[in-house]
């Protein structure tokens, strides 16, 4: 049951990645790769991580997805416009040829490693847990991160009003 | 079939080097934006993994910080291609040379 609930979300994981990367039009990339995410998150929750399976459906999935998809709306790119930034040949087959590269060298760390320990389902990544770990040896780390935010709210709002 | 934690890596891996192929390849602003939310998530799909293989729930706990970044990332960015829509009345990457010229 948990091999086959893996397979069916890793397939439409790589395959809504693809169409994010292939389509012409940037909305049905937004539209793939929220189902990409869906995906992931599923994944997260096979390896029984609760709390990232809901931090990445809320944050994820549902706000940075709306905000892309709020600014693709708002451009309202030409049809024209569109073709002409779709994939073109030579540029994917230099990009693949990296991508084969980053692959083998890898996949020949890994098969040098000599494997891993198998993957442990008593581990709970449950909300109380992760918290637990998050305001004791992450504390500072977290303000970090609201600070962190609090200079992105003020940069997206002075982007958004300035003349340049 | 049992999964392995080699089962989540190479998924991870594949998201990972689609995601480089989307920054690589393509010329629309907004989808190589998109490319680089993909390419984070190949990554958090490895940290949790690692996290089982390992024991160790601190795992859990970076992905939650890479979330937190890369949505105020992809709030800046936003702004960004907004602002040089404004500007420039484009998306096309090839356009935005003014530091070359």
């Amino acid at each position: 049951m948990e091999s086959v609930l893996f397979w069916i979300l890793s397939v439409v994981a790589v395959a809504s990645a693809v169409l994010t990367v292939s389509r012409s039009n940037p909305l049905a990339s937004a539209l793939s790769l929220t189902v990409c995410l869906v995906a992931v998150a599923g994944l997260f929750a096979t390896l029984s991580a609760h709390f990232l399976f809901i931090i990445q459906l809320l944050v994820y999935a549902g706000a940075v997805m709306v905000l892309v998809i709020y600014v693709i709306m708002l451009l309202n790119l030409k049809e024209r416009e569109m073709k002409a930034l779709g994939l073109s040949g030579p540029r994917v087959f230099v990009s693949s040829l990296v991508a084969v590269f980053v692959v083998a060298l890898l996949a020949r760390a890994q098969s040098g490693s000599g494997g891993f320990d198998p993957v442990s389902p008593v581990l709970d990544g449950s909300a109380r847990r992760v918290a637990e770990i998050i305001f004791t040896s992450y504390v500072y780390p977290f303000e970090v991160v609201s600070i962190l935010l609090l200079a992105a709210v003020v940069g997206v709002v002075v982007l958004g009003m300035k003349k340049f | 079939m049992i999964i392995g934690t080699e089962n989540y890596l190479a998924v991870s891996l594949l998201l990972f080097v689609i995601g480089a192929v989307g920054v690589l390849a393509r010329r629309n602003l907004l989808v190589v934006l998109m490319s680089v939310e993909l390419m984070l998530n190949g990554a958090n799909l490895a940290f949790a993994a690692f996290a089982r293989a390992r024991g160790v729930l601190a795992g859990d706990v970076i992905v939650f910080f890479v979330i937190a970044v890369a949505a105020a990332e992809a709030a800046v960015g936003l702004a960004i291609v907004v602002a040089l829509f404004r500007k420039r009345g484009t998306v096309n990457l090839d356009r935005f040379t003014s530091l070359h010229q």
